[in-house]
């Protein structure tokens, strides 16, 4: 168990919020232009990109995204429960002594345990799962137009964008935080609810 | 594996306690039946973190990071055609997992798309308890 506590406090260094907002219409009356390439004929799609103007909180989704370097949590203290009991042969005052110490540190391991528990439930509760499919031919064949500006777009890309399919499952569920929503603050929507 | 150890730690003070003790340590004693109802009522403590940490752990098993970058340049250099007119560039967000180049820009946290993660996604993590 503390082993699960201490992956929960590297998590909870490493993480960072990404703002991120849905530009374009969902009803793909306008946004980034896309062409299948099927003989349908362009249209458009919204996609999902770094929302670097909304004020904090106003972003449609705060992605959750993990730092992999210099985000670790504190080692364990020498002498906790991480450690291994010395077997030594003593009197029973001693070892009452002993006793006493491991069970102050076995509280102390109970208490970071239960407020680890407390801390990923209150997150785990105010974190959404956003569904996302990444649209268009990652080898270019077709998806959304991308070029240079005042030149004509030839290149096809791909791009994320909200699954709002009722046929297919979406590629990933995204966890982000929505609406302004924020652990310990204010968490507005469901647990585990989906963006509509 | 701490589980073990608090149960290991129990068995310790039970055998403290059945250890003949001498008549002038009646002190001792009380103190060491006082350890053992604390040391019960946190082995009833960490029991009830059993499915908390349960919880967690399940979470972290199916969760996973997936490689996501930006495309595009600022101020609409280059990027996504936007707009009706096709003049306008805009970046946009797009799976980086092919592991050519720079590494992606980011990695975000998700969720398989087409189970909810508590059926499929622990079943290669070994002989877990999954009820009760």
């Amino acid at each position: 168990m503390e082993l699960s506590a201490a992956r929960y406090a590297d998590w909870e260094a490493c993480l960072r919020g990404v703002p991120v907002s849905e530009y374009g219409d969902p009803d793909r009356q306008g946004g980034y232009a896309y062409d299948e390439r099927d003989g349908t004929g362009r249209g458009f799609m919204p996609a999902l990109a770094v929302d670097r103007t909304s004020r904090p909180r106003r972003e449609d989704y705060l992605f959750l995204s993990f730092a992999r370097s210099n985000c670790q949590s504190d080692a364990p203290l020498p002498g906790g429960t991480a450690d291994p009991a010395a077997v030594r042969r003593r009197s029973l005052r001693a070892k009452v002594r002993d006793l006493e110490r491991r069970v102050r540190a076995i509280e102390r391991s109970e208490s970071r345990l239960l407020a680890a528990s407390e801390r990923f439930d209150e997150w785990e509760s105010c974190v959404s799962w956003v569904p996302v499919t990444e649209y268009g031919d990652p080898d270019g064949g077709f998806g959304y137009l991308f070029g240079e500006r005042g030149a004509e777009a030839s290149e096809y890309r791909p791009a994320l964008a909200i699954d709002r399919s009722d046929f297919d499952d979406p590629e990933y569920m995204f966890l982000a935080l929505v609406g302004g929503d924020r652990p310990g603050r204010t968490c507005q929507d469901e647990p585990g609810e989906a963006p509509d | 594996m701490r589980a073990g150890f608090l149960l290991g730690l129990v068995c310790a003070v039970v055998l403290a306690i059945v250890v003949p003790a001498p008549a002038r340590q009646d002190t001792l004693r009380d103190r060491v039946e006082e350890l053992q109802q604390e040391l019960d009522s946190l082995v009833e403590d960490v029991d009830d973190l059993r499915e908390p940490v349960a919880e967690f752990d399940l979470f972290d098993q199916c969760m996973y990071l997936i490689g996501v970058s930006e495309h595009g340049r600022a101020a609409g250099a280059s990027g996504y055609v936007f707009g009706a007119d096709g003049r306008k560039r805009r970046r946009a967000l797009a799976l980086d997992i092919r592991g050519f180049g720079r590494p992606a820009r980011y990695q975000f946290l998700a969720f398989p798309g087409e189970e909810p993660p508590s059926i499929e996604c622990n079943e290669d993590a070994g002989q877990e308890e999954t009820d009760g």
